[in-house]
């Protein structure tokens, strides 16, 4: 363990001020359990440290018809809220109970795939991120903030404060993929939101994770959805189209040929069930 | 970890050519590029601040031009030293001009200084690296996806930044540019 | 600067220890206070068998700066055994040999213990989400989640074996 100095500031303020001393050097983590694995291992070796836990930016509060997420808010309490159902299936889907006592959902817009599972359900809402540094606040569409794989819009001397969810329209569905039922990496996870005017649809989003550098909207899939009434058809088109927009990797977990096949497999799948869940729900 | 690629640059091989070997342009376009220095003909050495999901670190870099066929081809030997290992290799680039429509993205028309800025390049490249250290021990698709990430952002910023210059002043006019290094 | 000093409250009662920053609950747990009850698998997060619980919530004290827990409320699995004898959890574990080298026991228990607070009653569905992030190796689940069953049951040999048989971990009594 090579870390010299571990600052757990207080407040927002105190927060960006050691930020701001301190400079690109000092690792910043907020549940640590993307960091502390590879402080663990030896992978990582900072000097400075700074913990997130207290600055007290762990808060959900219902704003304007949607939410706003404090970034240091854990997975457990995003699984507890009952205000947007599929984050709270996001978050169930995501880790284990210990690991989401103490992840964070601003550190999930982190985490490098296969991991951000919430993230693509954030996706799929249009999530707002917000950005706060010794130069002030800004706004940002959460697919303008994750860049890269491991890369986002962050500058060095901000901080990732909140996510904001706005009052979207339209009936979800979120699915999660993996070798296992539970605790399990991802192979494919797919959020979809749509809205329809009647039958026929007027939005879309269909995200995709672990399926790319970061979370991604599969949009010509969503492009496909649109205008049309969700009949087989057009779901078995926007699933074809999914999986050839998609940029899949190989790991341990499966192959970029697998994951292409089970993109394909999971958005048709989420899309039925969306189907399905209105139909009953019409009843 | 080997890396390839090919991107469309919208200017010709010799702007590309010697956009890539000014130190001003590689320090804006670089991602995390924070310090650059031509420290020989053809030979730089800088530091990237990459704050990576649990990692963040400072890097030293060091790159050298060798076999420069100006402005067709090159290949760059370098090394990113950082707390997390060293990852040391060579990468070859091949620029060819590529005639097609002018340009899209509402690129202004021909240029004052009667170029060609109708001309696009088609860069090419392919590079291995070796990496050494506690970075050896992750899976070395982190290291690939990220090096494709950041190739891909810095011949983004290239490709703005070429735009930028081929719109306003012919590059060379302005500043002393160490391209004009004695060979 | 260097190491400093935090104070917590261990099982119980309140302890106060120097570590260099950063250390981990674990570490400190293991190394500087004795408890090694709490065990050292993969120091990922990926394995549960360092499992504690801090103000009764769990969580994985490998991932957890000790700083984190200053003025805070930790269990281990030294603090879920009663002075004498066992919890009826660790009697069902026994009951039901839920356990071969024992190596994830401590985690099981630990989280067994907050699960059956938080629901005295659980289904077998919700004891299966709740042991998501603990591996056994060995033994394997069933006899696990019948333990946990039979625990919240209350279908255990009341007040388990005579404490004699068995060495107090926190070497205090
Ligand atoms: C066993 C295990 C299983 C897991 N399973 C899953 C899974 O199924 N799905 C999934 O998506 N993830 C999974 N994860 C990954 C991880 O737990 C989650 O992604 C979690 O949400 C990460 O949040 P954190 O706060 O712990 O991140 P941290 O480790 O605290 O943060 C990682 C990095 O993100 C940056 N960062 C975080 N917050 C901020 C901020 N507010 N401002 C600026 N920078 C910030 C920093 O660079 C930091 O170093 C798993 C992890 C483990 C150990
Ligand atoms: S040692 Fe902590 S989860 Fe494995
Ligand atoms: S009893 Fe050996 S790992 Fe569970």
């Amino acid at each position: 363990m090579t870390v010299v100095e571990y600052f757990l500031p207080r407040s927002l303020a105190q927060a960006v001020d050691l930020l701001s001393r301190h400079g690109p050097d000092l690792l910043v983590i907020a549940g640590g359990t993307v960091a502390m694995p590879l402080i663990n291992d030896g992978i990582s070796l900072p000097r400075q440290v700074m913990g997130l836990r207290f600055v007290g930016l762990d808060e959900i509060e219902p704003s304007d018809g949607g939410l706003r997420i404090g970034a240091t808010t854990t997975l457990t309490s995003l699984l507890r809220q009952r205000h947007v159902p599929m984050l709270a299936e996001a978050a169930r889907r995501t880790a284990s109970w210990s690991i989401r006592n103490m992840g964070t959902v601003g550190g999930n817009l982190f985490t490098p795939p296969p991991g951000g599972d919430v993230a693509v359900a954030l996706l799929a809402l249009d999530a707002e991120v917000t950005l706060e540094g010794s130069r002030g606040r800004r706004t940002l569409a959460l697919s303008e903030f994750q860049t890269g794989f491991m890369t986002t819009a962050l500058e060095p001397q901000e901080l990732l404060t909140g996510i904001g969810v706005p009052a979207v329209a339209g009936e979800t569905t979120y699915v999660k993929f993996g070798r296992k039922e539970a605790n399990t990496p991802s192979v494919v996870t797919v959020a979809v939101r749509v809205a329809r005017d009647g039958e026929v649809v007027t939005d879309a989003r269909v995200a995709l994770g672990a399926v790319g550098p970061h979370a991604l909207r599969a949009r010509k899939a969503e492009a496909v959805l649109v205008g049309s009434s969700l009949e087989p058809g057009a779901i078995d088109e926007a699933a074809e189209a999914a999986a050839e927009e998609c940029e899949p990797f190989d790991d341990g977990i499966a192959s970029a040929w697998y994951r292409r096949a089970m993109v394909r497999l999971f958005v048709r799948r989420a899309l039925e069930e969306l189907v399905q869940h209105v139909a009953l729900e019409g009843r | 970890m080997k890396v390839a690629g090919h991107h469309v640059l919208d200017a010709g091989p010799r702007e590309v050519f010697d956009a890539a070997c000014d130190p001003a342009t590689l320090l804006a376009v670089i991602p995390g590029c924070e310090a650059i220095e031509q420290v020989a003909p053809h030979e730089y050495q800088g530091s990237l601040v990459l704050r990576l999901p649990g990692v963040g670190a400072t890097f030293r870099t060091f790159v050298r031009l060798v076999d420069a066929d100006p402005p067709h081809a090159a290949g760059m030997e370098g090394r990113v030293e950082g707390p997390m290992g060293t990852i040391a290799g060579r990468a070859d680039f091949g620029l060819t001009e590529v005639d097609d429509e002018p340009a899209h993205d509402g690129r202004p028309g021909a240029g004052s200084d009667g170029r060609s800025i109708a001309s696009r390049t088609l860069l090419e490249y392919r590079g291995e690296a070796v990496i050494q250290g506690p970075l050896a021990r992750l899976d070395s698709r982190f290291a690939e996806s990220l090096a494709n990430t950041l190739i891909a952002q810095g011949l983004q910023a290239l490709n703005s930044h070429l735009i930028e210059a081929s719109s306003t002043v012919a590059p060379a006019s302005g500043r002393p540019s160490p391209r004009e290094a004695p060979e | 600067m260097g190491s400093r000093i935090v104070s917590f409250e261990l099982c119980g009662r309140e302890v106060e220890v120097l570590v260099s920053p950063m250390a981990t609950l674990q570490s400190v747990l293991r190394s500087q206070l004795g408890y090694t009850g709490t065990k050292e698998g993969c120091r990922q997060g990926g394995c549960g068998s360092c499992t504690v619980l801090v103000d009764g919530e769990p969580m994985m004290s490998c991932l957890l700066p000790v700083e984190d827990v200053e003025g805070r409320r930790v269990t281990t699995i030294e603090g879920i055994a009663p002075v004498a004898g066992l919890a009826p959890i660790q009697q069902a574990f026994i009951e039901k040999n839920a356990f071969q080298c024992g190596y994830c026991t401590p985690g099981m228990v630990v989280l067994t213990k907050t699960l059956l607070d938080h629901h005295p009653s659980p289904s077998r569905d919700e004891i299966i989400d709740a042991l998501g992030g603990n591996v056994c190796r060995c033994t394997g689940y069933a006899p696990i989640i019948e333990a946990i069953e039979a625990a919240a049951a209350g279908a255990t040999t009341d007040a388990g074996r005579d404490a004699g048989d068995w060495p107090d971990p926190s070497g205090e009594r």
